[in-house]
Parts: C-alpha cells; structure tokens; sequence
C-alpha cells in the first residue's frame, strides 16, 4: 500500500490528476458555455462598482487632484493597509487555533463552543461597536468600575487599537468557519499516519494539518480582509481614519463624487488584495478520500483544557455575551422617550427574513457556476472571474446602493425601490460568500464521483445534478446562510434601494439608534441576533454522509440494527472472512483455475493468440497516443481484448496504464490512434463518443461510491431511467451475487474496504457493459483482505462473464487474475502474453526484472547451451542473438530454479551472503565465486545460515531465457 | 414629572395609536387623541397661526423624502393622513446624505417633496436645480429669516446651536455669552466636549467661518484643542446631552433640542449671544421639480405650518417654531432672551472649506 500523500490523493497515477481541467478535455464546449454564464454573472456584479469609476472620473481634476494630494489620503492609505493586514492576521491567529480546538480535540462541549465561536457573524457592528464604546469609552462601565481603584484613563478603545479589537472579534469567524469546513473535509487519518511517523504534535500541524487546510484559511483571511477594508460603521465609530469613514464624510457632505473618487481607492486597495491571495493560493486537489473515513482522531488537551476553555469563553464573552447583554439591558430599562407613531412591527422581522432568503436563494444560484469554474478550471479568465465577483464585498453598501439607486432609476425604472433591486444589491455585495463557500465544496468533491456516474451512462449535466449537486450541497447551503445573516443586517443600501415605506429589522434598529432610542433598538436587534444565529447552523452542514444518514434513519422502517448478523461490531479481519465465506455461489464452476495450472501455456505462445484474435475481439486499441503538458503518457500503444477475458495491464506508477484505462472509459481524448469497441470507432481523429456513450464500466481504486446513496441506489444508479429503481431485480441478483444483499439500504460510510469494494463492482456491472475497466481496484485495500478480495473480484467476473481490462502495479496480482497481461511501460506495451508466458519467457531484462525476482547469470551461449559459472544451461530463447548465434548473455535464474546444498569449500560454487525468512520460504542470496549474485527460494524446511558455503545448482525443468549483456 | 406618570402616558399613547392603526375609530374624530407628547402638550393655549380646517384639503399620493426621522414626524404625518380620506403619503425616512444623493442620482425622482433636517441640503438641492419655488400664500407663513431668500424652501422650525452644561457644576450667570470665550477661559480646560462628525456642528463651524472669519474659526478651533484638550462625543449629540446630564462632562457644544431627552437630569442650556454660537438651523421642505403633484406638495408643505403641526412640533420635537404665534414650550429661554446671528441659511451650505479646516486641525 502506497503510502498516503495527502497532496496527490490519486496517489499511482500522478498524471491521472492533471486532467480534470484541462482545456481539450473532452468537455470543452459545456466549459465554454460554463465560462461565459460565470463571465456573465461576474459583469452584472461589477457594473455597480464601474458605475463608481465614471462618477470618480467626473470630478474634475483639480478637485481630483486635491483630494490625491490631500495630506491625510497618504495616511488614511496607510491606515486602512495596517488595519486590513493587522485585522487580517489576527483573524487568521484566533480563527485557526479556535477552529483546530473545536474540531480536532477533546474540549469539552466542543459542539456548543463548533457553534457559538462563529456567533459574533450576526451581531451587527453597528450594534457591537456602540456596546464597546459604551463599556470601554471614556466614562464607561469599566471606566466607573476602576475609578474608585485610581485608575483614571483606561486605554484608548478610539482610533487603531478599538478598531483593531473589534474588527478583528467580528471578522474572526470568517476564517474560523471556513477552517472548521477545511478540518472536517479531509482525511484525518493523514494525522495518524503522519504522528506514527513523527511524535512532534507541533511537527505534524505544520507539515500536514497546516498546510492541508490552507485553501480553507486562505479563503477566510481573504473574506476578513475584505470585511475590513470595506467596513462602514466600526471605524466611523470607533475614529479611526480609513477610506471608509473618509467615505462617510463626504457622503454626509453631499459630495459623492468625492466619495466615489475615495470609494476607487479601495477598489484598488481589493484588487490588490485579491491578487495577493490568487498568489498565495493553492489549487485544488485538496478533495477528502471517497473512503468516508470516520473521523476518529483527538488530540487530548490534558490540563491545557482550561486555557483552551477560557479562550473561547473570553472571545464568546466579549464577542457576543458583551453586546447582547447590552440589549438585553436596553430592552429591561425600556423606551426612554416620546416616540408618538414609532413602534417596532413583527413585519418588519418578516420582511428582513423575506428578502434575505431571497438574496440567499439568489446568491447561491449565482454562485455556481463560478465556484464550478473556479473550482475546476485554472486559467486566467476563471480567475478574473471568480475574483471579479468579490470586488463588490469590499465597497461599502452606500457606494453600491447609490450606484444602482443610479443605475436602476436611468435604465430599469421598472423595478427602482423594489425588492428585485434590494436582493440584487445585497447578492452584488455579498455573492463571494456564496462563491467561496461553494467552490470549496467542488473542490472537496472527489472528481471520481463525477466520472464513475459518467462512466455509468450520464451526460454531464446529469452527472452534475445526481452526483455533484447533491454533494456540494451542503456547502452551498453553508454559503446561502452566510448571504443571508450578512442581508439580515445589511444597512445602508438597504436605506438606499428599499421600496419607500418598507422597513426592516436593520432599518428599524437604525432609526431607533440614530435618534439615541436603544431602548427601541433593543428588541429588533435581539429578534435579528436570534434569527441570525438560528441560520447559522445552515453555516454547518453535517458532513453530507451525516446528514443522508440521518435523514434515512428517520424514514426508513427496516433499519433494525439487531437483523444483521451484528455487522456492527464484526472488524475489518472478520469482514474479510466473511468476504470469502460468502463467496458468490455463481462462482462454484471454477471454470477458471488460473493460469498456473494450465499446461497449455507454453503452446499458446503470442503468435497462437495473435492468430485467433480477430473475430471476438471486443475492445481495440490502435496507435493511442495521449500527452499530458509533461510529455506522452501513452504512446502508440495498441492492444486487443477478446470477449469474454481478463486483461491484466501492469506496470509501475506512472507507466501510462491508468490513462490507457481512462482512454478506453471515455474520459480521456487520445491525441492520435483509435480505439474501438465491437468494431465502432469510439475515439479517433474525426470521433469521440464520450463516457456516457459508451458501454464500458469502471471501477475505481478509491471506489467512488456516492456517498449520499444507499448501497441498493448505488448500484441502481446506471440503470436506464425506466428501470432505475434501488429495487430493481438486477439490483438484488447483483447484490447477492457479491454477497451483500444484507446491506442493501446501509450508506457507503458504513461499510467495510471490501464490502465497497464489491458494492462498487455491482455497480459497474448493472448496466451490463461490453467491458469493464477496473483501476487498481484493490489496492486500497489491507494486504490480507486484497488477496481474499482478488478471488472474490475474479468469481463475479467469471460469473457474469464479462470482458475486463484490470490495472494493477502488483505484479502478483496481474498475474493471478488476467487471463492475459500485458506490462506496460513508458506508455507503451512492453509484452503482451499469458502470465505463465510472461513470468517464464519474458521479452525482455525489463519484463523480466518486473515479474518476480530477477537474477542473472553471466554465461557464454553456444548452439542453445549457455556455459555458466555452475555449469551449463539450457536456454529457451534468447534476445538479441540469443538462440541464432553464440556469444555472451545473462541467463535468467528466478529464486525458485535454483537449489543450493552445502558443500565444502573446495567444491563450493558460492556462500550464502543474506537470507530472508517469509514463512513458508526462505530465500538466500549466494554470492558465487566468480562475484555472480544469485537467489534461492527453499522451503522452510531447510535452514542454512549466513556463510555457509553452497553447490548451487538449475533446478529448473524447462529452459531458461537468456539476455544480451548489453540489453539491461 | 415623575417617571411613573410619564410611563403610564406612554403606555396609553401606544394604545390609543394602535387602535387608530387598526382602523377602529373614526378619522381625527376621536376627541381623547392628543397630537405629540401628551406630557407636554396638555394644558397649553390654543396656538396661534392658521388651523388645518382653513386650509386647502389635501388629496392623491404625496412621496416624500424625509430626513426627519420617523420618532420625530412619524405621529404629525399620520394625523395628516387621518384628516384626509383621499391622502396616501409614501414617506421614505432616511438620512440626509442618502435622500440627497438619491435625487442627485435618480434619473427622475418619484419624491414630491423633500423634508429636511437643516437647510444645507435643500440648499444643495435647489443649487443642483432640482426643487421649484414655493407659492407665495405658502412662503408669507413664515418670517424672512427661516426660508429661503428665493422660495426654494421654507422653514417649519428652528434649531439652535446651545452651550450645554452640567447645572449642579456651573451657574448659568457665570457662564460667557461669548463663544471665543469658552475656548480661552481656563475654567473649561478639560471639561468640554463636542462632535465635530455631526452636521450640525459642521455648520456651526461654517456659519462661524461666515460671520467671524476663518482665522479667527481656526484660532477658536486650535485654542479648543490646545488649550481645552476637547473631548469627542463618543455618540454624536445625544451621547454629549447623555454625559452633561449625568455630570459626566461639564460643557457641551450641541443643539437645544438634546434638552428633550434629558428633561430630567442636569442638562442645562445656555445661550452665546451675536455669535456663531447662538444660530440656527431650520428644519423644512423643498418641492421637487421632478415631481407631478406640486401643487398638492406645496399644499402638504403649507399644512406644516398649520397651528396643529407648529404646535406639534414645539411640544414633541421641542423645536421653535417658525411661525408667529406658537410658543416654545415652556422648557425653553424665549427668542427674545438671546439674540441669534443674523444670515443667509443657504450660505451653510459651502460645507467644503469647513471640512478643510477640521481636517488640517486633525479634528475630523
């Protein structure tokens, strides 16, 4: 089993994980339609903010050049950089280690603190800030509390450092959330793996916690920045002077050509964060193992739980216990003056719920197709794209509000101070939330998926709405919580775009606050806090498996744990039996007992089958050559698969077999050559018929079952439409046949390696196929239950009869199950025969060498006989001049041909150097005399210890090949 | 006036208006109904100046931008409504700024009519070209000095700039009657307070620049920070008025009407007089040129000057009135007590060399 590395999940096949994005991959004209509705969506988002350059650029340039040359614009620049990076990073130094805290260990009521940490998100600054002044201000609570102790000034909370502060306690979340969603995307057993590896804690969070989850944190830190350099209120309040409040100002002195031309300060303040993150980011390729891995691991605080405790109660207590009790209290000491026909309506509650959930809604259809494209294509206009969308986040909603009040009122009247126009500001300021939380959901969304259900017959938009849709759902819905609480208390272009007379919960609580009313203030603002905070568990999606297994347990009346034979404790170890105890009773005809037992072999030599190939040949590979950006990974490769057989491709990783699989499965374009299938050219230069078109099956080595399916839907999956039904009969026969009928209604993440392993190849075999392709389909599994598993694998092939191209790097394995193999290296084959043919007359030192043990045997060839070191050798053939002239060659000597017996030294040939004991074997390493180096495979029932000098002799019975010296 | 009594008011006013929202009593006919705070405005004369009953009716739809709060307009734009069957008013509240830069964006603006809180807005607004003249039966209401020279618009109420200050600290005897003073008289040092990111105190500072100078403006301003250490409102006015009341901060540069939600406390209100200090402000409305319904706006502008709305908002808004006849209420120094500068209002309205001043002195 390789060993997991987390940044190359494909793990064998480096090449295999460069393509999903690639411009001539075979989706080429959906990516295009893909790119021009996400570039359509970008320009609708980004006109409000042109809108502010032409305003900017009517000022005249002597003002304009006034204000540039003012001498406060140097400082106020440098004011709102440090703020942003200052914020920024602090965000990032709370929102990590808070989410690693509630996600990674034992803290206790870590669900409580998972939530209430990312609270502080809806309580609205307006609101937050005043509760900061009213406790930190001069003359406030804490200022009274410590006067009588002789303190006279406390630290300033005006300027740089309450800002600071408070930004940073609302901003915080961001990168909080997202790092929660990074955290519980993937594999932790990397964690495991890596702590086995290496006990430094310290260690394993920065070389693999850290660094996994940096997409996540990147996307939360460019969320918080942007938060900061466009929010209004705090610094207004708080007098720190940024572009904001200079915003402010000049918007409260009726010059908004001064505010627009302020407002392009921090457009291009945005623009040079967003490519400082594009910079920064890495892409891709961050998606979770399809094995639905529990998450087991906890890292135990010990007695650092109290530290870890107090911390979030510290940033819970000031970020939210602090301003809601201060509404709380407003609320108790009640309205203070004559208001007449003022008073807080439950409508207004109602219409902030109503136009934030249409934002939402809005904003999340929006954001798909440009968190698809981002997600899946890198290239410069999917990056402007994506980004461009995250310009409006950081201009004030008074900017954008007056654009559009602009922009609407001159060409379309129609929908002026309607709703429509409020949901399309707020969706123009806040989309990136949507986008970012639904590219990381495609991101983490196993590209497998997508091509197993492509493989199983659906176009890609079908394959989109059953597979990937329900999958990034969660995240889109997390993304749809986060427009929504930010709609919920969006302020001034609410003021600004709202239909005249229509108020809501922020409206109302503005109106109350401005006029110094917080006792009015005090209910809205709670009933926004609550509401809010409701959503905010949409901001956690249970991981999907969680939730449709939940959903299921709720609804599904036969889920009675007890009626299976107790599944629920048995270990992977007893699994495995269980895999062989229930053996498909379709299997027993043992029709194929494996090529070891087959005499015939060596009749059937290449040219034999060659010969009686053409009428049943199933699938044909003519001259396929594909490449990648670093050279060929196929090249002019040709092969032929005949009805019925197994062929087995192996190689070592990277060879080119896996996207020789993927040529055959569709999911690939060969870049010259043809493949065919019952004769029907299905790629070549003028055709491509794409996965969906084809009737080929795969099964991949990670599985790729869908995790929101139950096992029976699963395999029903590729059924025509008409038949597609979890109870369908093909779906029971298939499922007894792999012996799983007991778990047709469980879900993926409940089963077992092997259970998955066959599930998937029920699943494959539904839609009964003219081949299946299977990709290293037990190589994740342990190394007991593969073995198990291989015969399992081979019986239901058998038993359906199916024709299967079967890739594996495990030489044993290729040679066990494939009625033929064919090596492949360098994209190309290197021989193509039967095992037995393979492993006793290779081609090649390099079939050779990769089949078994290799050792050679220098020797001089004369009329067929190789004279050796310990004596003379019949050989089979030869390469090169082997077997028509004489010369020098290595002859091959596997372990298991060769007998050694100890001997005196004088009469010795060589002496035992190493020896390897695995059981029923042990093979000795014999260095000759002459300084050959040959192996010898014994039985365990003789021992020979290291030293002992040994007569070696060819115990083989059949002649052995023989190499050119020069053909290593 | 006790709290209690005040509560129970409070509770029965809500009540009362709840009923009429929901449509259960006859319009206006319900004699028990008292028009603004009833604390203040029982037991009052009967005001002067020209009822409702004798003006034009009102009638059809009326938008209007309001930068008038609703607390503070809500009730009277109500009562208007309860008068006239016919009457619809679309009142979109929002701040200054906004309204503002709404008309000067909107391609045609569906307002009617703009209610402002000071008159640099209407100012702004009639320069950009966007209001009309009022008729002159509607500007002959109102005394010269609160609307504007043209007829663009016209005041419903004065705002004047005050000295707030903590009454069990100073005595109002003592205190200078001469703006200047406060920023040299060693008595203040430290105990001063202002909001220079209000507009109110902006204009304070323009009408200052327009009537002594911009050296002298400066000097005052350095002298406040230099010699005072003036402390920044946290909250803006209400947050000063809050601070004054409680004995927090013994001076206070705010608007009188900060006296309204502080009847109670130590807030006390003194007068400069002849200076920037004592001006005024008016709280008014424009007509748009925009709007199809001028006539009926000119009309809703008339019936703020009615002696029901003059008389509301003396007693709810605590403001002055702008015609003859209605008294401030009792609360408030008379007129005649002080004597505010005299100038065009419009001139507040060159804003920019104010905010240029604060800027270099780092006030703003």
């Amino acid at each position: 089993m390789p060993t997991p590395d987390p940044f190359d999940v494909d793990g064998t096949s480096p090449t295999a994980t460069e393509d999903s994005g690639r411009d001539d991959s075979p989706e080429s004209p959906r990516r295009t339609g893909i790119t021009l509705l996400a570039a359509a969506i970008a320009a609708l988002i980004v006109v409000p903010v042109c809108w502010i350059a032409i305003v900017a650029l009517r000022v005249e340039p002597d003002r304009a050049m006034s204000i540039v040359v003012r001498s406060t614009t140097l400082e106020v620049l440098v004011n709102t950089v440090s703020l942003v990076v200052v914020v920024t990073t602090l965000s990032v130094l709370i929102g990590v280690p808070l989410a690693i805290l509630t996600t990674l260990t034992d803290l206790p009521y870590s669900r409580f603190w998972l939530v209430a940490l990312s609270v502080p998100l809806v309580i609205p600054s307006y609101t937050s800030a005043y509760a900061f002044i009213s406790v930190w201000g001069p003359n406030g609570l804490v200022q009274s509390l410590v006067a009588p102790l002789g303190v006279d000034s406390l630290p300033e909370i005006y300027g740089f450092p309450g800002t600071v502060f408070v930004l940073t306690l609302y901003n915080y979340p961001f990168v909080y959330l997202t790092t929660v969603a990074g955290l519980r995307s993937f594999d932790t057993s990397y964690i495991d793996i890596a702590r086995s590896l290496e006990n430094d804690l310290v260690d394993v969070f920065r070389r693999i916690v850290i660094p996994m989850t940096r997409p996540a944190i990147l996307a939360g830190a460019l969320l918080a920045a942007l938060e900061t350099a466009g929010d209004f209120g705090v610094p207004a309040m708080l007098r720190f002077d940024v572009f904001t409040r200079q915003i402010y100002v000049e918007h409260n002195a009726l010059a908004h050509d001064y505010a627009a031309m302020l407002s392009l300060h921090l457009v291009a303040i945005t623009l040079v964060i967003l490519a400082l993150e594009s910079r920064v980011r890495r892409h891709r390729a961050v998606h979770g193992s399809a094995r639905g891995e529990t998450r087991s691991y906890t890292i135990r605080l010990g007695r650092w739980k109290w530290p870890a405790l107090a911390a979030c109660a510290l940033v819970v207590g000031f970020a939210i216990v602090l301003p809601v009790a201060f509404l709380l209290w407003w609320l108790v000491t009640g309205p203070e003056a004559y208001v007449g026909a003022f008073e807080f309506r439950p409508e207004y509650a109602i219409n902030s719920v109503y136009v934030s959930v249409l934002a939402a809604v809005v904003a999340a259809v929006l954001a798909l197709p440009v968190a698809y494209l981002a997600a899946h294509e890198r290239s410069l206009p999917s990056a402007v794209i994506e980004r461009a969308t995250y310009v409006g986040f950081a201009v004030p909603g008074v900017v954008i509000g007056l654009s559009l009040v602009s922009f609407g009122s001159s060409y379309v009247p129609a929908i002026y101070q309607t709703i429509p126009l409020l949901v399309f500001a707020y969706v123009v300021l806040y989309l990136p939330l949507a986008v970012g939380a639904a590219r990381t959901s495609f991101v983490y969304v196993n590209p497998r998926f997508v091509e197993a259900a492509r493989a199983l017959g659906c176009t890609p938009l079908a394959a989109f709405r059953r597979v990937t849709l329900p999958l990034v759902l969660p995240g889109i819905v997390a993304g749809a919580a986060l427009v929504f609480l930010h709609a919920m208390k969006e302020l001034p272009a609410t003021l600004l775009l709202r239909p005249t007379g229509f108020e809501s919960l922020a409206t109302f609580i503005w109106m109350a606050e401005r006029n110094a009313y917080y006792g009015y203030a005090a209910a809205p603002a709670l009933v926004l806090v609550c509401v809010s905070a409701i959503a905010i568990l949409g901001v956690f999606p249970n991981s999907y498996v969680e939730y449709w297994s939940l959903f299921r347990r709720d609804g599904d009346p036969d889920g009675d744990e007890s009626t299976d034979e107790g599944i629920g404790v048995t270990t992977e170890a007893e699994r495995g039996e269980r895999d062989t105890d229930r053996r498909p009773s379709a299997a027993d005809g043992g029709t194929r007992v494996g090529p070891t037992t087959g005499t015939d072999t060596d009749h059937r030599s290449l040219e034999d089958e060659r010969a009686e190939t053409d009428e049943d040949v199933v699938l044909e590979l003519a001259d396929v050559t594909k490449c990648y950006d670093n050279g060929p990974a196929v090249s002019e490769l040709s092969l032929s698969v005949r009805e019925g057989e197994v062929l087995t491709l192996l190689g070592p990783s990277g060879c080119g077999k896996t996207t020789t699989l993927r040529l055959i499965a569709g999911l690939e374009r060969p870049d010259a050559g043809t493949v065919r299938l019952r004769g029907r050219p299905i790629a070549s230069e003028e055709t491509f018929v794409p996965a969906e078109g084809r009737d080929v099956g795969i099964v991949f080595q990670e599985f790729a079952l869908f995790p929101h399916r139950t096992v029976a839907a699963n395999v029903a999956f590729g059924l025509p439409p008409e038949e597609r039904d979890a109870d369908a009969a093909v779906v029971d026969e298939l499922l007894e046949l792999v012996g799983l009928g007991a778990y047709r209604n469980r879900y993926p993440n409940e089963l077992s390696g092997g259970q998955k392993q066959r599930v998937a190849l029920a699943r494959s075999l539904a839609p009964e196929p003219d081949v299946l392709l299977l990709d290293e389909p037990l190589s994740d599994l342990d190394a007991g239950l593969r073995v198990r598993m291989r015969e399992t694998v081979t019986d239901v092939l058998e038993a359906v009869d199916v024709t299967a191209v079967w890739v594996t790097h495990n030489q044993a394995e290729a040679l066990s199950v494939g009625d033929r193999t064919a090596v492949v290296t360098d994209g190309s084959i290197e021989q193509i025969d039967s095992p037995r043919t393979l492993f006793m007359r290779p081609a090649s030192r390099l079939v050779a060498d990769f089949l078994g043990r290799a050792t050679y045997l220098r020797g001089r060839l004369v009329d067929g006989t190789v004279d050796t070191p310990i004596g003379a050798v019949d050989v089979a053939h030869s390469s090169g001049g082997g077997g028509v002239g004489s010369g020098p060659v290595d002859v091959l000597v596997r372990p298991d041909d060769v007998a050694i017996e100890p001997a005196p030294a004088d009469r010795a040939d060589g002496r035992i150097v190493h020896r390897q004991f695995d059981g029923p074997t042990a093979r000795y390493r014999i260095e000759l005399s002459e300084g050959d180096v040959l192996e010898s495979r014994r039985s365990h029932e003789e021992w020979f210890e290291i030293g002992t000098p040994v007569a070696v002799t060819i115990a083989a019975s059949h002649p052995l090949p023989a190499f050119d010296p020069g053909d290593a | 006036m006790d709290a209690v009594r005040r509560r129970e008011l409070l509770v029965m006013a809500g009540a009362t208006s709840a009923a009429l929202a929901s449509g259960c009593l006859g319009v206006g006919e319900d004699e028990s109904q008292v028009l603004g705070d009833p604390e203040y405005a029982e037991g009052r004369p009967d005001p002067g100046g020209t009822p409702m009953s004798e003006m034009p009716d009102l009638s059809g739809e009326l938008t209007i931008y309001s930068a008038r709060s609703q607390p503070r307009i809500g009730e009277l734009m109500e009562y208007l409504e309860r008068q006239y069957d016919d009457l619809t008013l679309e009142i979109r509240y929002d701040d200054t700024a906004d309204l503002v830069s709404t008309i000067e964006a909107e391609a045609e603006t569906p307002a009617d009519v703009f209610y402002g809180s000071e008159t640099q807005s209407m100012t702004h607004l009639k320069e950009a070209g966007d209001t009309a003249a009022l008729p002159e039966d509607v500007l002959e209401l109102t005394p010269d000095g609160v609307r504007d020279p043209d007829g663009h618009w016209i005041g419903f109420t004065r705002r004047f700039r005050v000295v707030g200050y903590d009454e069990s600290r100073y005595d109002a005897a003592e205190l200078p009657d001469d703006v200047f003073a406060y920023a040299e008289d060693d008595r203040f040092r430290d105990d001063i307070m202002w909001a220079p990111d209000q507009g109110s105190f902006q204009a304070f500072v323009t009408a200052m620049r327009l009537l002594h100078g911009e050296d002298e403006t400066r000097t005052w301003i350095r002298n406040m920070v230099d010699r005072q250490d003036v402390a920044t409102s946290p909250g803006g006015d209400s947050a000063m008025a809050r601070a004054t009341s409680d004995g927090e901060v013994g001076i206070a540069f705010t608007n009188h009407y900060v006296l309204r939600d502080h009847p109670d406390g130590n807030l006390g209100l003194a007068f400069t007089s002849g200076d920037a200090g004592a001006m005024f402000n008016v709280t008014g409305a424009t007509v748009l040129a925009d709007g199809d319904e001028s006539e009926i706006a000119a009309n809703f502008v008339r019936h703020l000057l009615s002696a029901e709305a003059q008389e509301y908002f003396a007693t709810t808004t605590w403001e002055y009135p702008a015609i003859e006849g209605v008294d401030p209420i009792d609360e408030l120094p008379t007129t005649d007590e002080f004597e505010p500068p005299e100038f065009d209002l419009n001139e507040l309205a060159d804003l920019e060399p104010t905010l240029e001043l604060l800027r270099e002195e780092d006030v703003l």
